[in-house]
């Protein structure tokens, strides 16, 4: 499985760096009162393994990997452990940017929700990849990132002075959420990544093995 | 484990909605070359996609150096299809990277040297590659991690006549010691007769043959004959007729023509062709 990351992340050095310009546009943003860009950036972040499986199936390595000495549950493993660690190291890296800058403390669980959302793009994102077409795929991607940005903007804060506010994070539920401290809440959104992309991935799994080239 | 046979097809069968693989079974021996040939949707392919692991099969069942898991000998394998995809920004030195990861016995030196002799370029990114050039990187990476069974598909296609020769000389090299196989696909039949100890022949998804090379050519030849005398000739000995108003071009196995035949020599590539034929022709 090795190999497979290793290819991963040479691909995304390769192909997509302009997320890192982006990564640092979106840094500079958050910094200055604009801080539901970073919430936009870390939900981008869930798009990363599905997009793997998009520049695999066009150039043919999704074939030339099943030809590896490697089993079909590392193949599709490795699809998610590449889009998590991109959820989870831009979840991180903006959550200590904000810490560093003094942002109110309501932030970091803001980035948090983010990272839950962008595992669950990510979730419901990779089966549909194995399943469709590149092409196929596009109008379902579509509705499903829009579905889950719909959502995701009652999550948004807006900015009344320095306070920021949103209407669902002053629900009594997330009052009571983001009255315990960070690392439970870490733990927590921890514990439902994990638990959504296993399951996503043992359907992905079963999709990938039955597939035939 | 010890083997007799790299690979072992049995009763291998596909099934398409207009197309079938049909009850295909053959053995290709350890420390062999292998040629499959027939024309274009024959099941070449099909067939090998099954072989690598790429399609599963209907019916039957497949056995790499003896053991039915193909899962656990992929390791064991060299394989070029005709469209080995790589991923389009990398060049050699990532792919080195790679394949160092996946393969337990890759040899990095053996890979670099294949690039030199194949003169091809290790930081030039693939998508700036002609498809020959492509093709060529993914044989250095079969040749590169001591594999036992090379399965080729058409990997020659593409390739201009200067470097396919150099190529084969390559692959009897790597077969020389008597430890290694190769099963190749190929269009090109003269490549084949080169290099080849055993010939299989499928047509439209049917077994029409498998033998040895020297075997094949010895049991057939041709006969070029009117249509008046034909019916001298014994119709259990014509194997594969081509026939116009004028003529006839006749595969004969030769063990059944009657005396006062002699046969031409048959090429691969003519008994080819006039097996598609079949036994039918114009009176």
């Amino acid at each position: 499985m090795s190999a497979l990351i290793a290819k991963e992340i040479y691909s995304f050095f390769k192909e997509q760096k302009i997320y890192i310009i982006f990564g640092i546009i979106m840094l500079i943003c958050a910094l200055n009162k604009a801080p539901e860009v970073y919430m936009v950036f870390i939900i981008v972040s869930g798009m990363f393994a599905s997009t793997s499986i998009i520049t695999d199936e066009r150039s043919g390595w999704d074939k030339t990997s099943k030809l590896l000495p490697v089993s079909n549950a590392a193949i599709v493993a490795s699809k998610y452990i590449y889009g998590s660690m991109h959820i989870i190291l831009s979840s991180a890296l903006f959550s200590a940017v904000i810490i560093l800058s003094g942002k109110p403390k309501g932030t970091i669980a803001v980035c948090i929700i983010a990272m839950i959302f962008a595992s669950l793009l990510q979730a419901v994102d990779l089966p549909l990849g194995y399943v469709f077409s590149s092409n196929a795929r596009t109008v379902a991607y579509c509705i499903l990132t829009g579905l889950i940005y719909g959502v995701a903007a009652g999550f948004m804060p807006y900015d009344k002075g320095d306070v920021l506010n949103s209407d669902i994070l002053n629900s009594a539920v997330f009052k009571m959420i983001f009255s315990a401290k960070p690392i439970t809440l870490f733990l927590l959104a921890l514990a439902v990544v994990i638990i959504l992309n296993v399951i996503s991935y043992l359907i992905s799994l079963v999709i990938f093995s039955r597939k035939e080239f | 484990m010890e083997y007799q046979n790299a690979l072992e097809i049995l009763n291998i069968e596909k099934r398409y909605k207009d197309f079938k693989l049909d009850n295909i079974s053959f053995s290709l021996p350890k420390g062999c070359v292998m040629g499959l040939i027939g024309e274009n949707g024959a099941g070449k392919s099909t067939l090998i996609k099954i072989i690598t692991g790429l399609s599963r099969q209907s019916s039957g069942e497949v056995r790499l150096f003896g053991n039915n898991n193909i899962s656990q000998e992929k390791a064991r394998l060299g394989i070029v299809l005709d469209n080995n995809g790589l991923p389009l920004k990398f060049n050699a030195k990532i792919l080195n990277s790679v394949y160092r990861r996946a393969y337990e016995q890759w040899n990095e030196e053996q890979f670099f040297d294949y690039l030199k002799r194949f003169d091809l370029p290790d930081n030039k990114p693939f998508c700036d590659l002609s498809r020959g050039m492509k093709m060529k990187f993914n044989i250095a990476a079969a040749l590169s991690h001591n594999a036992q069974l090379l399965i080729l598909d058409e990997a020659t296609s593409g390739l201009d006549p200067i470097i396919r020769d150099e190529i084969l000389d390559v692959f009897y090299d790597y077969i020389s010691d008597g430890e290694r196989s190769i099963l190749i696909s190929s269009h090109i039949v003269s490549d084949l007769e080169k290099i080849c100890d055993y010939i299989t022949f499928i047509h439209r998804g049917k077994l029409m043959l498998c033998d040895e090379k020297d075997a094949v050519k010895t049991r057939y030849g041709i006969l070029r004959l009117s249509p008046n005398d034909i019916a001298d000739i014994d119709r259990s000995a014509i194997v594969g007729i081509k026939s116009t108003q004028l003529s006839n071009t006749i595969l004969v196995d030769k063990s059944r023509l009657p005396r006062g035949y002699k046969a031409e020599k048959a090429s691969i590539e003519d008994i080819m062709l006039l097996m598609s034929h079949g036994n039918k022709y114009h009176m």
